[in-house]
């Protein structure tokens, strides 16, 4: 019985600390859920991809410079940026949204991210797509986006 | 015997002849026969030329006037105040009548030569050419040569130290030379050795005229062409050095001032327009901040 218990009880407990929390989205009208590397994923037939995860804050620091060192990674890739903006998540957490436009050498796409921090997490919502059909859907886009839930 | 004695006779005279012809002036000059020469002129008038050059602007030369004093007869003080080279004598209005009584001494023969190099306007060096030029017409002169940038006019003596000064006032003077070379001394030795030439020539004619023989004829005759071709040559030197004393050469040289541009700064020359440098960020230890992008959200790896 021990052994049993030890075979079946110890794994669970491993893979709940493992998993910790993690982001999900609300997909709208016209997006799916997809597989990916992230908490969450959905896309519309055109390509217009929501994704979410949550991170650890290590280093520990504030909002302002986890959304700064992004900024600047992304900067150094060639994004475009433009001015960022202060959010608030429908959750009410505080975050800043980043908006780029990042061309591939062939499309332009824009590139969007909303990053919120806790004290131990880092949430980040990025969306993508090519600008045109981008563009068209920024509404559901910027919504969803903010609509993120933290479970 | 008669023969010979007249032989010995004109020998004689002409000797006497040779002897007076050949006599130094200075001899003949006895200091019975000079005035007395004033101090003022006594450096430049002791048969000594004088020169002077100058690289500065400075005051109307002085040097032309000094050689120009009377010296023969009267000793006219010249007055204190005046410049140096100004004569005594004043105008009713208190001008110093300089000019005039310079050159009315006939006894003064000075060879003046004058050089101005002048700064003038750009665009000006014809137009200047021109007053210089009118200027010395003004005054009796005429023009000697003209080039582009100079000028050489000729100017009569007593105005020489007035058109210098009007012309000095053309443009700014870089260089000045004035010469003055007194020539009174050979002209006065050649008045006494023509004088002594045309007394031996007279007493030659009159030995001419009593000749008794066709010898004695060709003799004198040979001496008296001589003498003849002497007092030509004589008068003919005292009559240049009266003309060219009369008169002064003056021979400007003009340049345009040189422009002077407004200093400006030199145009900073933009450096090429390079793309801005990628920003710089440390490497934290945030593995995902490299998962970021919009290939790998799109892509979902």
């Amino acid at each position: 019985m021990k052994r049993f218990l030890s075979l079946v009880l110890i794994p669970l407990a491993l893979a709940g600390v493992a998993c910790g929390p993690s982001a999900k989205l609300s997909p709208p009208a016209g997006f799916a859920h997809v597989d990916g590397e992230y908490d969450d994923r959905i896309t519309s037939p055109r390509g217009v991809v929501i994704g979410a995860r949550v991170e650890r804050n290590k280093p520990v620091a504030n909002l302002e410079f986890w959304a700064e060192a992004i900024d600047l990674r992304l900067r150094a890739q060639g994004y475009v940026p433009e001015p960022t903006t202060d959010l608030k998540s429908k959750s009410g957490l505080p975050g800043k949204g980043l908006r780029y436009t990042f061309f591939d050498g062939q499309r332009t796409n824009r590139y969007w991210v909303d990053v919120f921090a806790t004290d131990q997490r880092v949430i980040l919502v990025e969306a993508a797509g090519d600008q045109t059909d981008f563009d068209a859907q920024k509404d559901q886009v910027e919504s969803t986006m903010l609509a993120v839930r933290v479970n | 015997m008669r023969t010979h004695s007249r032989t010995l006779l004109l020998l004689g005279l002409l000797s006497s002849t040779l002897l007076n012809c050949a006599a130094p002036a200075k001899e003949a000059m006895s200091p019975s026969n000079m005035a007395p020469m004033p101090s003022a002129v006594s450096d430049a008038a002791m048969g000594e030329s004088s020169s002077r050059t100058t690289d500065a602007p400075s005051a109307a030369p002085q040097m032309a006037p000094v050689t120009s004093q009377p010296f023969a007869g009267s000793s006219a003080p010249t007055q204190p105040s005046a410049p140096p080279g100004t004569a005594a004598k004043t105008t009713p209005d208190n001008k110093p009548a300089t000019t005039q009584a310079e050159v009315s001494n006939p006894d003064v023969f000075i060879l003046y030569t004058g050089g101005l190099s002048l700064l003038v306007d750009d665009g000006k060096i014809a137009p200047t050419t021109d007053k210089i030029i009118d200027d010395a017409i003004a005054v009796g002169g005429h023009i000697g040569s003209r080039k582009d940038t100079s000028v050489s006019v000729i100017v009569p003596s007593k105005s020489f130290r007035a058109v210098f000064a009007q012309i000095e006032n053309l443009g700014e003077v870089t260089h000045r030379t004035i010469a003055a070379e007194d020539v009174s001394e050979e002209y006065h030795d050649a008045e006494v050795r023509l004088s002594n030439m045309k007394a031996t020539r007279k007493r030659l004619e009159e030995f001419l005229a009593k000749a008794p023989n066709v010898n004695d004829m060709l003799t004198v005759e040979r001496e008296l062409e001589r003498v003849v071709m002497d007092i030509d040559r004589t008068e003919g030197r005292m009559r240049f050095l009266r003309e060219h004393t009369a008169f002064s050469t003056l021979t400007v040289d003009l340049a345009a001032k040189p422009r002077i541009a407004p200093i400006v700064a030199a145009a900073t020359v933009a450096p090429p327009q390079l793309p801005p440098a990628p920003p710089r960020a440390i490497d934290l230890p945030a593995t995902w901040l490299q998962e970021m992008g919009v290939n790998r959200l799109i892509n979902g790896k």
